[in-house]
């Protein structure tokens, strides 16, 4: 295994020294290994450094993703830990990074936490954390309560 | 949080909200559109489609017939809005009327790219019947 280092820069240039085997976790940083295998310094101009520390965290947690049910409990319990730091508005900054990034692992494991985060949350609460601007007229946003009443009632909806 | 990144956030490209979408029952999704234009056509963009029967069962028998026509009618309106978009993954409860026929939901699905089929047999969850197609 090799143990080049690599630097990855955030867009408010915050540098972290990584081997090379946690960036490459990184697709974006994959991809760019390949064109060019002598690059060392990897600019990431869509993250901000505390959220690309949390990326780089769960990247050198999964470097060896051993097939063993041991080691993969384990690493369910660290990702249910890790999820527990952050709160919704963070895990939409980190969900934002691991698309541009292209950390698979990581954007399945934050887009499950966000979905089981917001299923009981009212309208109003998802708005105010999504930043959504309501832009139906009134007679629209009846309209559109209408159609779905059935959706907003009460009855048990099982977790998929 | 900085009014760069509550921005970024309002503008969250559609693949990452789909994806969100993707992991809640797809009656919760069907209740996100009261939230804007943008997410009312966000459903049909949806790739893993949940529909419980228990979304709509209520203790009252007649609301009991009233609520599975309704969601007949939401499998219908759903896969009518998606028209041709892709569906990954399918989950269906066992009991559609029977001039609302499963297969056709089924089949275009399967039209559309289905990987995974879920058919729950019973009321209970244990009952799942799982496919891979």
């Amino acid at each position: 295994m090799s143990s080049n280092k690599i630097v990855l820069t955030s867009s408010d240039g915050e540098s972290f020294e990584v081997e090379e085997v946690v960036a490459r976790k990184l697709q974006i940083v994959g991809h760019m290994l390949e064109d060019d295998c002598v690059i060392n310094e990897i600019p990431l101009q869509n993250v901000t450094g505390d959220i690309l520390s949390m990326v780089i965290e769960y990247c050198k947690t999964h470097v060896d993703e051993e097939e063993s049910e041991e080691a993969q409990t384990k690493l369910k319990t660290w990702d249910e830990e890790f999820m527990k730091k952050f709160d919704i508005k963070t895990l939409l900054q980190i969900i934002l990074a691991a698309n541009y990034l292209n950390v698979k692992g990581l954007l399945d494991l934050v887009s499950q936490t966000i979905a089981d985060t917001i299923k009981d949350y009212t309208p109003e609460q998802i708005r105010e954390v999504f930043g959504v601007e309501n832009d139906y007229t009134e007679e629209e946003e009846a309209e559109v309560r209408k159609e779905n009443a059935w959706a907003f009632d009460e009855a048990d909806t099982p977790k998929p | 949080m900085s009014s760069s990144s509550r921005n970024l956030i309002s503008n969250l490209p559609n693949e990452i909200l789909t994806k969100i979408l993707s992991s809640l029952a797809t009656k919760v999704v069907a209740s996100t559109q009261i939230l804007s234009k943008r997410w009312k056509n966000l459903l049909g963009l949806v790739d893993t489609l949940w529909f419980y029967d228990s979304m709509v069962v209520y203790p009252n028998i007649k609301n009991k017939k009233g609520g599975l026509d309704r969601l007949c009618d939401f499998v219908e309106k759903t896969f009518a809005l998606s028209s041709n978009s892709p569906i990954k993954k399918l989950s269906l409860p066992h009991r559609p009327r029977p001039n609302r026929p499963l297969h056709s939901w089924i089949w275009t699905a399967m039209e559309r790219g289905l990987l995974e089929l879920h058919l729950h047999a019973g009321q209970d969850d244990n009952d799942d019947a799982y496919f891979s197609v």
